[in-house]
């Protein structure tokens, strides 16, 4: 089951087109990293799953709910950490999770209590004299506090110091295991990412231009260098090469998918020694972005 | 009910004071006053009651929706809606028992409670952009109301000192009660035009297209949403500039319209107020010369327009004001002053000149509009009054604007503050006036209504803002 059905969803702003048919389903249980640069419209999706924005056109399911009419059922199901802290600053830290947990009937007090304390939240303090780490430590626990089977994140370790940023990915892990729990989450943090996430979609200028399980990502891309002795043709009969970097002896490719029986037909015709080499996501986003 | 508990305390930290201050404060303006149901009692609690209220609601639903997670909260939004009709309610109530009574008649009743329960819709579509979709519904009760309110108070004219309209011929009163209709549609025009644009975001909402826009060859139909022939648009730019309106070489005009601006919603108001006033002078002058007009009764309705174009007005340039923060980097650097500090004070006195300015103008509309159907200095000293009380405000609303605008971030306590004062500067008018004009109460109005102009504009600013950087993300 899908928690998160987007199809053919365009968004744009004024003349801006942000988002352009964005497909993209996230199953029941499965935590999506959500990369791209700036601007490439990661927020924009997020607020669009969370019915924040409407889309010009298309469809979004959340939880088999269009999402521009959630329902209080399916809102008690939802946890969601802006990108950026806009909270009700004036409020203590304690009256603030007291107030978000009024709104919800499974609020669950002991370990939002206990998230409090392991996280440094001195439930006295003013939400505006917290630093920004401590604000979003506190939105985190706002999120999580009624256990959703939905976590929509924006960039939420982007404030945190490393220490910190473990011990989240460690509670959404312990989150997404006991309850079946999706995450959606965007950050810029690919090594967090690579901890946690089992799905990644890659945003490029209003497409998604990558999508799939992070393992089938990294396998399904790969860099493969050819070097040869004698000079190397500028045209090679292999699909699937994408950034070819050519020197006269040396020829350097991202390749999805490449079919190995070509490269080694490849090998013996142009007399050539080819190498693959695996790539990590840093890699492969970096690729994908020239 | 523990939402509403939650929303209740968090209501109580907001608001509280001003729930308590509010009975209490409308207790000593009526206790001042010798005759019940009298205009300055009627104005008080049609005037300043929901005016309040909806400004309190305004507050209140902004601080669910500057919370994205307990916007996103289940029943949050509905349970907040409840809650603020319910507490408007109980306020009603409060401060109707507390006065000793209901208001005297129907007309009175209708005024308060449709007064009421506009202002609240439109803090409801300002605060909640989930409103959206409700929002054509609210502009029509607007025009409704607008319209209702100003065709009864003219022609059924039957509050207190308004009866000396019933003196006036049948045609006479049909015609200024359809004036006035129209003044209002061409109002709730302008602010529809303004505030309550679709909630979807798109560039216009963006500070800088909303400068590019007004940047653009805008007269004076364009502004109010109709077509118009190009001499008309001529002929206003030039009477604007005869009159000193606009003047291309300050840095505030040169920041908002690059220095040659053309007509803008300001002009609307000011020619719309002037017909409608002249139109009223005329129609007046064969009662005045039987003797059946009473001059005073005359010059609170001519008043009321002033003070409803002097709201309007103070609203719109502190909006422009406003708008022109985001530039104003942008624009210093292009202006070559040795500092920001500099620059954002030269930008404050050429605010501070354009509004006097208006005011000016108008005081002179005012006084001749005074003589002519006063027929008496009496007249002029009801206008100095006004124009006086209107111009304490500004450095207050210009003070506001300047601290707000720049950096503006949801505050209760500046919010808080700025309702204590605003009423502060309503009791001190009043006692003032009191011992000096018997309709003294009237000019309390601008204070009150460029109040909720400044709150609104306030929210209105944050949530340009908030636009500005979801599209830069």
């Amino acid at each position: 089951m899908n928690l998160i059905e987007m199809e053919n969803v365009s968004k744009s702003y004024g003349k801006q087109n942000v988002l352009d048919n964005i497909s993209l389903n996230l199953p029941q249980g499965h935590v999506m990293g959500l990369l791209g640069q700036n601007g490439a419209g990661k927020t924009t999706l997020l607020k669009l799953c969370l019915g924040l924005l409407k889309a010009d056109s298309g469809n979004i399911q959340v939880m088999d709910a269009p999402a521009w009419e959630l329902t209080p059922a399916i809102k008690e199901q939802l946890g969601y950490v802006a990108q950026k802290s806009d909270t009700l600053h004036w409020m203590g830290v304690r009256q603030l999770l007291d107030y978000t947990g009024a709104f919800y009937r499974k609020w669950d007090n002991t370990k939002v209590t206990a998230l409090m304390h392991r996280w440094q939240l001195d439930p006295k303090s003013k939400v505006s004299d917290l630093s920004e780490g401590q604000k979003q430590r506190l939105a985190i626990i706002q999120a999580i506090g009624h256990n959703p089977k939905l976590l929509i994140l924006d960039e939420p370790v982007a404030s945190l110091d490393p220490v910190l940023r473990r011990e989240f990915i460690r509670e959404l892990i312990d989150i997404n295991i006991e309850n079946n729990t999706s995450v959606l989450f965007s950050t810029h943090i690919l090594s967090d990412l690579e901890r946690v996430a089992s799905d990644i979609a890659i945003l490029r200028q209003g497409h998604i231009c990558c999508q799939g399980s992070l393992d089938d990502i990294k396998e399904r891309y790969v860099r493969l260098h050819l070097r040869s002795n004698s000079p190397l043709p500028r045209e090679l009969p292999v699909q699937g090469l994408l950034h070819v970097e050519y020197s006269a002896h040396h020829l350097r490719a991202l390749a999805e998918n490449p079919d190995m029986e070509v490269i080694s037909a490849l090998e013996k015709q142009l007399n050539a020694t080819a190498h693959i080499e695996p790539l990590g996501l840093d890699d492969i986003f970096l690729e994908l972005h020239k | 009910m523990s939402a509403y508990i939650a929303i209740l305390k968090r209501d109580m930290r907001l608001n509280g004071f001003a729930y308590l201050l509010l009975p209490f404060f409308i207790m000593i303006v009526l206790s001042t006053e010798r005759q019940s149901g009298s205009l300055y009692a009627n104005m008080t609690t049609i005037v300043l009651l929901p005016a309040v209220l909806g400004w309190l609601q305004a507050i209140s639903l902004k601080a669910m929706t500057a919370d994205s997670i307990s916007l996103l909260s289940p029943n949050g939004r509905n349970a907040q809606l409840n809650y603020s009709i319910l507490i408007s309610i109980t306020l009603l109530l409060v401060t109707h028992l507390l006065i000793g009574g209901a208001p005297d008649n129907a007309l009175n009743v209708w005024l308060i409670l449709s007064l009421s329960s506009v202002v609240m819709l439109i803090s409801v579509c300002t605060a909640v952009p989930e409103c959206s979709g409700w929002a054509r519904l609210f502009q029509l009760l607007v025009l409704i109301w607008l319209s209702s309110d100003l065709m009864g108070l003219v022609y059924l004219a039957d509050i207190s000192e308004l009866r000396s309209l019933m003196a006036l011929p049948e045609l006479a009163r049909i015609s200024i009660a359809c004036m006035a209709t129209i003044w209002s549609v061409l109002m709730f025009q302008l602010f529809r035009r303004t505030y309550l644009a679709s909630r979807e975001l798109n560039e216009s909402r963006l500070p800088h297209s909303w400068l590019s826009r007004t940047n653009e060859k805008v007269n004076l139909w364009q502004s109010i949403g109709f077509a118009s022939p190009h001499w008309l648009s001529a002929l206003v730019q030039n009477w604007q500039r005869r009159c000193y309106l606009i003047s291309p070489g300050n840095p505030l005009e040169q920041g908002l319209y690059n220095g040659h601006r053309s007509t803008n919603a300001m002009t609307v108001i000011l020619i719309c107020s002037s017909l409608v006033l002249l139109v009223m002078t005329l129609l007046s002058i064969p009662a005045r010369a039987q003797g059946e007009l009473n001059p005073e009764g005359w010059l609170i309705i001519v008043g009321m327009f002033f003070t409803l174009t002097a709201f309007i007005l103070s609203f719109n340039l502190i909006l422009e004001f406003i708008s022109l923060q985001p530039t104003v980097a942008k624009l210093w650097l292009l202006d070559k002053s040795p500092d920001r500090k500099t620059y954002m004070a030269r930008i404050g006195r050429s605010f501070c000149f354009r509004m006097l300015r208006f005011y000016v103008f108008f005081a002179l509309v005012f006084i001749f509009v005074g003589i002519a159907v006063a027929g008496s200095f009496d007249g002029i000293r009801v206008y100095f009054m006004i124009i006086g009380f209107s111009a304490m405000i500004l450095p207050f609303q210009i003070a506001m604007a300047l601290y707000c605008a720049p950096r503006f971030k949801y505050r209760p306590l500046l919010i808080n503050t700025l309702l204590l004062i605003t009423v502060s500067i309503y009791v001190g008018a009043l006692l003032l006036t009191k011992v000096i004009v018997p309709a003294g109460g009237l000019i309390a109005a601008p204070a009150i209504l460029g109040s909720i102009g400044f709150a609104m504009a306030a929210l209105q600013y944050d949530r340009w803002c908030n636009t500005a950087l979801e599209v830069t993300d």
